[in-house]
């Protein structure tokens, strides 16, 4: 509780005198990620093996995230979010409260506040803090000044007293979690204060008939996919759960989901290992596995599991690359399957035409906070891609 | 099902009463029966069909109980179904459900396991429910046994203090202060959400129940009331209620299961730690998850169910609760999985398929 009380009033003292230029902070957060990608520094190979042991993930899973994550700090990108945003200094502190399933979900949270000029105090989550102290640290190495805008401390969700001193004291609280962390912490915060709800969510994939016409595209198709599964073994809110394939082409969704279990997802194996699942897992998959036995057909390999459920109603996966494939009549279809998920799905990946996707993406759009991407880059968006159906840095400003 | 089979496994959970047991028999006997299963009720083929593993320990591997949510697991068609049990829900989605035609070896079972665990004397009890009535909740397991047993083991004045979709606090309060003034033990039996509702509700007011009183609870709390660990649940009972711990007994039981298994404190007092009396025609074990077969030593796995009485389903059950052995052969329950992978934003599968524990509405 003191090392809080100390690190918010150092961020609030910091607030009222400091005056950094979107310039600076640019620069400061692209030399933070150059120096995270780079394996051979010290502080980035530390990095590494702590990750490792706190989430599980293999070493090359963890690589993948961290360089993939860290290229979409793109200059011009970032000049562009920063572009509209007042002239006048942005004196506010924005708490970030950070969930724990996929570890390069913090960069975003951190950043974006940062380019909104904000000073930003984050509580990392109890399982896995390496991620947001390295970027801290990095950032503070990179520029002190920028650096002096962010404190990363964690303490136990029992905590109540520190729990409340974070949200009482900031201007805007940015909560990633579960839906009933968002509420509680919401509840929390001082009047006036700004909550940006980031809670459950789910997603799906969508492949269309147009891209099965012939063996070669339905195999990009599964291996874009297969990416997306694999990603942190689909632990992520922007992890597929299940995928809807076209029927009506040379390529059935029965055979696309043997491609899939048979070619892309042991492809994405070599180059991205599973992590050894828990017992927690182990159970859950077992459970998923024999519900799909039962509803279709399981092709199943020690790191992942595929069925093919045809047009029955789907059901979510408990992650840990399980994934069922639908088979489905177009994007009608799919988006009376999608139905009673609208009020938490937040991504579709979609292999599709250009035109198919975009106005899929309209579609989805004008029914909720959906968004659409291409398949294969579910786990890679862009760092001004919308969030929660929101731009990047919606509510990040006093003015929103 | 053969009639002389199922009249074999009644007879067998008779002989099983007050304690006895004859594993050889048992596992005889729920070989042939998951034998029959097997081939009777389809999603049991279907899975066994692409389930590749036989461990070597059982007759076959058993149906893990998600399977209840997604497929009909009977051995009976629709129309001979006599009542239907559901996993709780609040969502409305994917419900598990167990079928029914039948209730002879369900309430042979429950009579059975609970007049040796729960209400081991021989004289009728008062009882007071902490959970909906069957007419409330036609489709709850436990409001149906709850039910029996006040047929059962209750005398004429034992009531529901749970009414309407909730619990009745002045009522439970009277009830609780009748039988403190009259010296007449009590038993009260209910959900762990159910109490922690009366706990929050009863304030400052402590009970000393009369020595012979017993509680009875089971089930989670998921989406109902605030979480408690169980030494804590065990100590809030205790101090609210004026009941010794070693009268404080915790019921296993699911709506995929015909029988349940009861902390064995009524029967040898065991505490450190507690662990569950496993009735004779039920065999429970602590399985990997890889291998299925059981684990070694104290090693924790994922508890495996065999239950005879489940006649018209599947008498093999996997769960995805952890337990471990004791030294002495006793199974401790442990919940489900610690440590599981942490979801954070992305959608829990629990949240979407409700908590399969006891299905109480």
């Amino acid at each position: 509780m003191p090392a809080l009380a100390a690190q918010l009033a150092a961020l609030r003292e910091h607030a009222a005198a400091s005056s950094c230029s979107p310039e600076r902070t640019i620069a400061a957060l692209r030399g933070m990620a150059a120096r995270l990608a780079d394996p051979a520094d010290a502080l980035s190979a530390a990095l590494r093996r702590e990750l490792h042991a706190a989430t599980g993930l293999t070493l090359p899973m963890i690589e993948w995230g961290l360089s993939t994550s860290l290229a979409s700090l793109q200059r011009a990108e970032l000049e562009a979010l920063v572009q509209p945003l007042p002239a006048a200094p942005n004196r506010e502190l924005i708490g970030v409260v950070l969930a724990g399933n996929v570890f390069v979900a913090a960069l975003r949270a951190l950043c974006l506040p940062l380019l909104a000029g904000a000073h930003v105090i984050a509580k990392a989550a109890s399982r896995e803090d390496a991620f947001p102290r390295a970027i801290a640290r990095a950032l503070a190495d990179a520029d002190a000044e920028v650096g002096a805008r962010l404190a990363v401390l964690q303490f136990s969700r029992e905590d109540a007293a520190s729990t409340r001193a974070l949200c009482q004291a900031v201007d805007a609280l940015s909560i990633y979690g579960d839906d009933d962390a968002v509420r509680a912490l919401g509840a929390l915060t001082r009047p006036g204060s700004r909550v940006l709800a980031h809670g459950h969510g789910i997603s799906a994939a969508y492949v269309s008939a147009s891209q099965l016409t012939a063996a070669d595209d339905a195999g990009r198709a599964a291996a874009a996919l297969a990416l997306d599964v694999a990603a942190y073994d689909q632990h992520g809110c922007l992890s597929p759960q299940f995928v809807w394939v076209e029927a009506g082409s040379a390529v059935t969704p029965h055979a696309f989901a043997e491609l899939l279990a048979r070619e892309a997802l042991p492809a994405v194996q070599r180059l991205l290992p599973a992590a050894e699942p828990t017992l927690a897992e182990r159970a859950a998959r077992l459970q998923w596995q024999a519900s799909a036995a039962v509803r279709g057909e399981v092709y199943a390999t020690p790191e992942h599991v595929v069925s093919y459920e045809a047009e029955l109603p789907p059901r979510p996966s408990p992650g840990g690359r399980l994934i069922a494939v639908h088979s489905c009549a177009g994007a009608p279809a799919l988006h009376a399957a999608l139905a009673p998920f609208a009020d938490h799905l937040k991504l579709v990946g979609v292999a599709a035409t250009r035109e198919e996707r975009a106005q899929l993406r309209e579609q989805l759009r004008a029914h909720g906070t959906a968004d659409a991407c291409q398949l294969g880059e579910m786990q890679t968006p862009a760092f001004d891609a919308l969030a929660d159906g929101c731009a990047a840095l919606a509510g990040l400003t006093p003015e929103s | 099902m053969t009639t002389s089979l199922a009249t074999r496994i009644a007879r067998f959970i008779d002989r099983c009463a007050n304690g006895a047991r004859d594993d050889r028999t048992r596992d005889a006997l729920l070989a042939e029966l998951s034998t029959e299963q097997s081939t009777h009720v389809d999603p049991y083929r279907r899975y066994l069909a692409g389930e590749t593993r036989r461990p070597s320990s059982f007759a076959l591997p058993a149906l893990p109980t998600d399977v209840f949510r997604f497929a009909r697991v009977a051995s009976h068609p629709p129309h001979l179904d006599i009542r239907t049990f559901r996993t709780s829900g609040t969502t409305g989605r994917a419900r598990g459900e167990h079928a029914f035609c039948d209730l002879n070896l369900y309430d042979r079972a429950a009579r059975n396991a609970a007049s040796y665990a729960l209400f081991p004397e021989t004289a009728r009890l008062r009882l007071c429910v902490l959970a909906p009535s069957e007419q409330e909740a036609p489709d709850s397991s436990l409001s149906y046994m709850l039910a029996r047993f006040i047929d059962w083991f209750g005398t004429e004045h034992s009531t529901y203090a749970w009414r309407d979709g909730g619990l009745r606090v002045p009522l439970l309060a009277d009830i609780l202060h009748a039988a403190q003034a009259r010296r007449e033990p009590i038993a009260l039996l209910g959900t762990s959400f159910a109490f922690v509702h009366a706990e929050d509700a009863l304030g400052d007011r402590r009970f000393q129940l009369p020595p012979g009183s017993r509680i009875m609870q089971t089930g989670g709390f998921k989406g109902r009331s605030r979480s408690i660990e169980p030494h804590e649940m065990l100590e809030l009972l205790r101090a609210r209620y004026g009941v010794p711990a070693h009268h404080i007994v915790q019921e296993y039981g699911m709506t995929e299961l015909s029988s349940q298994l009861y902390e064995s404190v009524l029967i040898d007092g065991a505490e450190d730690p507690r662990r569950l009396w496993v009735p004779g025609w039920v065999r429970a074990e602590p399985v990997d998850p890889q291998t299925l077969e059981p684990v070694v030593g104290a090693a924790v796995g994922l508890l495996r169910i065999d239950d005879l009485a489940n006649i018209g389903s599947v008498c093999a059950i996997q769960t995805s609760d952890l337990a471990r052995r004791t030294p002495d052969g006793g199974i401790v329950l442990l919940g489900r999985a610690p440590g599981s992978v942490a979801r954070g934003c992305s959608l829990a599968v629990e949240e979407w398929l409700d908590g399969h524990l006891h299905g109480a509405a």
